[in-house]
């Protein structure tokens, strides 16, 4: 097939060789995915959310289906942001993977301090703040939700490294655009939106709740309708602002809907859990689309009438 | 290991097992599996359920198959594929048996087995009755009779004891009613089960009485079945937690917090 051209620019100087990634927490570290695919080949890998200390994560259950979607409270279990550089970074290096570092944590402090710890290390393309994890007791949501806190994390990972910086949007913010200003303002490259919104699941019978969190975020082509409304409202106010679209991506018609409404890039999430190469037949489905219809992945962009 | 490859099987055959189980038989390479690994199972019924629902290979000579028993949706659509259907099948997954201790024809064993938990102890009991070699010895409970699918063939590779909690079957009562005697009859044997977690439990805490190795194979709810949700956990002793899709299923039951 001819080759379209998919390159993006999302900003901070950074080119992607085409709009697909993967989302944190449904991809692992991607490195589990050799015999599925090749990881180069994709736009990117947001990593698992990394935090300065390793994290076992929450007690089971962890997760439960819901209609079109499905709930999570893992609870942020993760290697630890030294381990990831020590083990993991080198062998995606080695597949040659561009990645992306979701990080989270529950202080300005901490915050700048894993962007220290990731600030040049080889193999790592740019950072994403998890400001918007519904599943943690301290931190998460409270820098999402709120435009000045959300501000003050991003200016003080802005002033200790110089790798492109992602800020990730709750759909909880009641005003997603007054976030996204806040982290544009004080010198994010680009936001990421959305992350899982707040639902939970009861037995009917046994009036048992699912999850041992007791709430958990929601995830899937459920959510779809919100991350595209919240996308197109930052896209319109804020058209100089990349916006990578996350929520319910499962084919390349869901990922064609997240660029027309104003994303540069889409990242694929549950999807892969159902389909272990859904990221790579978006990519293979969006390549066929630009060919068919010649055009490219920056003409899409911001085209929703 | 070998890589997990995601594949389209037809469904060769479909047959019913007593009032609620059924086997399905695949067409298609289901990959190097060994008896303890599962594969997670879809059909083209889209976003309702979501998730591909976890089974373990209950063989895969002369054709992949599984055992299913219907316990929701997923497991009644499943149950319903007709021969010709497509499923979506990501195989083979997780730790087999021979991943967490030493099998082979001459290894003795006591099998404890609840209901579907059946599926991968048939396997690994042909495995374990080789030619020439002594036979495992069995334990299988249901609720009723109804609740042992494959039990005859299970009577015809081991020394198989039956029990049943409303007795209808064999010994009344649950598993745990004749494992000391079935211990007993095989001195040193190790302990493979799998079952419900509570009679897990119950068998693990027996085993590790009797100062014998039990090896578990677990299940927990899955989303993803090969490693990037971390959705899968179960305590782990001494504290933090397992991965029942890439620590297990099968583990040494001394590597787990049962409660
Ligand atoms: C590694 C592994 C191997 C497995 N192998 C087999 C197998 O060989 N054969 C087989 O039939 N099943 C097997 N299971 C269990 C099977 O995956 C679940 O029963 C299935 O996912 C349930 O899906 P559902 O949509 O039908 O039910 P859901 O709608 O997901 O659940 C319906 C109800 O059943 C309960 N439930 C869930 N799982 C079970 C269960 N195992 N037994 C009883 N109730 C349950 C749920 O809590 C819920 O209340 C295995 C699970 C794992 C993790
Ligand atoms: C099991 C699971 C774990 C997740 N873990 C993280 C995480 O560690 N950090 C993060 O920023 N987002 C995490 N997310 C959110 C996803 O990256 C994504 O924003 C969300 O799931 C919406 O996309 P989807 O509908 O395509 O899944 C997780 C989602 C799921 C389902
Ligand atoms: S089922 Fe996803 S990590 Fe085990």
């Amino acid at each position: 097939m001819a080759r379209p051209d998919l390159e993006v620019d999302v900003g901070g100087g950074l080119r992607l060789a085409n709009p697909v990634l993967t989302a944190s927490g449904t991809f692992g570290y991607g490195l589990e995915h050799d015999g599925i695919g090749d990881v180069a080949e994709l736009g990117g890998i947001c990593s698992k959310g990394l935090s300065l200390a390793p994290r076992e994560g929450n007690p089971p259950e962890r997760i439960a289906e819901t209609a079109a979607g499905m709930l999570n409270a893992i609870g942020l279990a993760n290697v630890g942001v030294d381990a990831f550089v020590r083990e993991k970074v080198p062998a995606l290096r080695e597949r040659r993977a561009t990645v992306i570092a979701n990080v989270f944590a529950t202080s300005v402090e901490d915050f700048r301090e894993l962007a220290r710890r990731l600030d040049g290390v080889e193999g790592v393309h740019a950072l994403e703040l998890n400001v918007s994890c519904p599943n943690v007791a301290h931190g998460g949501l409270e820098f999402g939700v709120d435009p000045k806190a959300c501000g003050a994390v991003t200016r003080a990972v802005r002033d200790t490294t110089r790798l492109p910086i992602w800020v990730k949007l709750s759909p909880e913010a009641s005003d997603s655009v007054a976030v996204a200003r806040a982290c544009l303002d004080n010198g994010a490259d680009a936001v990421s939106a959305i992350n899982t919104i707040r639902g939970m699941s009861v037995d009917a019978r046994t009036g048992r709740i699912r999850l041992a969190n007791r709430t958990g975020g929601l995830s899937g082509p459920a959510i779809k309708p919100i991350a595209l409304r919240i996308v197109w409202e930052v896209h319109r106010k804020l058209p100089e602002l990349p916006v990578i679209g996350i929520g319910g991506i499962s084919t390349v018609e869901d990922a064609i809907e997240m660029l027309r409404v104003g994303a540069r890039a889409v990242q694929v999430g549950t999807a892969s859990f159902v389909d272990p190469r859904a990221a790579w037949n978006v990519l293979d489905g969006l390549r066929a689309f630009c060919v068919a219809q010649r055009t490219t992945a920056r003409e899409l962009v911001g085209t929703a009438w | 290991m070998s890589p997990p490859r995601l594949v389209t099987m037809k469904v060769a055959s479909n047959r019913r097992v007593g009032d609620a189980y059924r086997v399905i038989e695949l067409d298609g390479d289901a990959g190097v599996v060994r008896s303890g690994q599962f594969a997670m199972l879809k059909g083209a019924w889209g976003v309702a359920p979501l998730l591909p629902r976890p089974m373990s290979w209950l063989a895969v000579e002369p054709r992949p198959s599984v055992l299913i028993k219907v316990v929701g949706e997923g497991t009644r659509l499943l149950a319903a594929a007709a021969p010709g259907d497509e499923l979506t099948v990501l195989t083979p997954l997780g730790r087999a048996f021979a991943d967490a201790t030493e099998i082979g024809p001459a290894t003795r064993s006591v099998i404890v087995a609840g209901g579907v938990g059946i599926a991968p102890l048939l396997w690994v009991a042909e495995e374990l009755g080789g030619v020439g070699a002594e036979r495992p010895l069995a334990v299988y409970g249901g609720r009723t009779r109804a609740d042992l699918p494959l039990a005859e063939r299970m009577a015809e590779i081991t020394e198989l004891w039956v029990t049943t909690e409303d007795g209808s079957a064999g010994t009344k009562g649950r598993v745990t009613e004749v494992l000391d005697a079935a211990l007993d009859a095989r001195p040193g044997a190790i302990v493979l089960t799998c079952g419900p977690t509570p009679m897990m439990a119950a068998v693990a805490q027996r085993a590790h009485a009797a100062g014998r190795r039990c090896i578990a194979a677990l299940e927990a709810p899955m989303a993803c079945g090969y490693g990037v949700c971390l959705g899968c956990v179960v305590p782990r002793a001494g504290g933090g937690f397992l991965y029942v899709c890439s620590d297990g299923p099968c583990v040494d039951a001394r590597e787990i917090e049962w409660r």
